[in-house]
């Protein structure tokens, strides 16, 4: 009896709850969805910059503002992360265009990063798939 | 004897199996010998350009140096070390190297990927770096930047320095190998006043907003007008000049700018909003509300903005209006005499963003 009743309790909590969590999202939604109606037309009178009329002006009108902001410091805090100080990875963040951070964003780790060259390896390699080919022409 | 006479075997035929495949490793040096590209000399050496050993990792810091260099900019490698290097990865990023050369007030220009391209900026005098994969495999690359500075045709080699080599010969096919596991990736830095041969307007324009963006105003302003000259017409060149002589709190040029523009480009509303803007703080009302009245009846993805133009400058010239005369105000707003241009209003400059100084 007692076991049930708790069970019952604690369910009614979990679909309380979950209802609470879920119109705190919808609400999240609606306020989302409001702010893309509504950011478009809030235009300010005055110069329009010079990338707005290159060929690529309508991605720029729909630029993922979200997106931006989210790459942005995802590259910032990729450039902490590899051993540069705060304030020297956000000088070079700040360097770059918006198309070349969100070009990084995310992958750091696995684009190519100009390095040695000490023609050591190189000459390894060729050495070593040369043997391979006269070991199986012997 | 015998091992040495199969080896000698076995690697004639590792070569006679590798040059029909020479087309295979390296197309683009095989279509070249095929057929030698018009207009090109056949060989060309920049030996102006310096030459900084790289240490260990900072063949980064060290490329961009000689780079920089030979485009004006005295510049050390170890100065570019903090802008260009990552610890973490031991090496130096593309995107980073094309944005140290814009820190450093130079247009860097990405070229298309393709050896002809090439050898005719180094025909022209720009010295290329370029991103090399040494590594024996696919899967374990060794990257590597240097600074093509010539070719031979006869010979079919470049002239690269790299590493601690201040000229290195090698075999076009040789280099195109290494060269073409990142696409083909090349940039050169060229001073503001000179575009490069093989640039597109496009993709130029898109260097140089980059630059304006990055603060280098005067830079950026040589820049657009070099545009200019070699697109006649160019709305970005057009747009871009007017843009930073405004900056500049050079308003003269940048009314100038703006006017050619909506003459080249009629349909630009852009062109006509900006040049509202500079014709309304240069007192100049008439003018500045048909042009801004023009920009929003053209419409288009910007009309927001040109609205918002619009109604700033009716409320200024209706403010000039009253300062003006104030006897006048009875008088119906509608019938708007072109504003007085003998008195215009004090030049209220909006400093949006400080020019820094440039290098060079």
């Amino acid at each position: 009896m007692t076991l049930c009743r708790r069970l019952r309790m604690q369910i009614t909590f979990i679909t309380y709850w979950s209802l609470k969590m879920k119109s705190f999202y919808r609400l999240i939604c609606q306020l989302l969805i409001l702010s893309m109606v509504w950011l478009p037309y809030s235009a300010q009178a005055g110069m329009i910059a010079t990338d707005q009329v290159l060929a690529s002006a309508a991605n720029e009108a729909n630029r993922d503002k979200v997106r931006d902001f989210v790459s942005r410091t995802d590259v910032q805090k990729q450039f902490e992360a590899l051993g540069l100080t705060a304030a020297n990875a956000g000088d070079r963040v700040n360097a770059m265009t918006q198309d070349e951070i969100n070009r990084i964003a995310g992958q750091i780790d696995t684009l190519p990063a100009g390095a040695g060259s000490n023609g050591w390896w190189w000459a390894a390699g060729v050495l070593i798939i040369a043997g391979i080919v006269w070991y199986f022409w012997k | 004897m015998h091992s040495f006479k199969a080896r000698l075997t076995a690697g004639f035929i590792f070569l006679s199996a590798l040059l029909p495949g020479c087309a295979f490793i390296a197309p683009q040096t095989y279509a070249l010998k095929e057929q030698r590209p018009a207009g090109l000399p056949p060989r060309v050496e920049l030996t102006e350009v310096p030459f900084y050993p790289q240490d260990d990792y900072y063949c980064g810091p060290s490329a961009l140096a000689m780079a920089l260099n030979a485009a004006g900019v005295a510049v050390t490698p170890e100065q570019l070390v903090e802008q260009v290097y990552l610890p973490g990865r031991k090496g130096s990023l593309q995107v980073e190297m094309i944005a140290a050369a814009r820190r450093n007030g130079l247009i860097a220009y990405e070229l298309a990927p393709m050896v002809t391209d090439l050898l005719r900026e180094l025909a022209a005098g720009s010295p290329a770096i370029v991103l090399e994969n040494y590594g024996p495999f696919k899967w374990y690359p060794i990257w590597h930047y240097s600074v093509v500075v010539g070719y031979d045709l006869d010979r079919l080699e470049v002239i690269r320095r790299s590493g601690k080599r201040p000229r290195l010969p090698t075999p076009l096919p040789v280099f195109e190998k290494i060269w073409r596991e990142e696409d083909y990736w090349a940039m050169i830095a060229v001073p503001p006043d000179r575009v490069p041969v093989t640039a597109t307007e496009t993709r130029y324009a898109a260097a140089v907003v980059a630059l304006e963006r990055s603060g280098h105003l005067k830079n950026a302003l040589i820049a657009y007008t070099a545009m200019l000259k070699r697109w006649p017409g160019s709305l970005a060149g057009h747009m871009g000049r007017g843009n930073t002589a405004y900056a500049l709190h050079d308003l003269d040029t940048a009314e100038t700018a703006f006017k050619q523009a909506t003459l080249d480009n009629p349909e630009a509303a852009a062109a006509f909003n900006n040049l509202a803007n500079v014709l309304a703080e240069r007192g100049k009302f008439g003018d500045a509300v048909t042009a801004a009245e023009k920009a929003v009846s053209l419409g288009g993805p910007l009309q927001a903005a040109t609205q918002a133009t619009l109604d700033e400058v009716r409320q200024k010239a209706a403010a000039a209006r009253v300062e003006t005369a104030p006897a006048a105000v009875a008088a119906p707003a509608q019938a708007a005499p072109p504003a007085p241009a003998e008195n215009p209003k004090p030049r209220k400059s909006k400093p949006r963003k400080k020019a820094p100084a440039t290098t060079s």
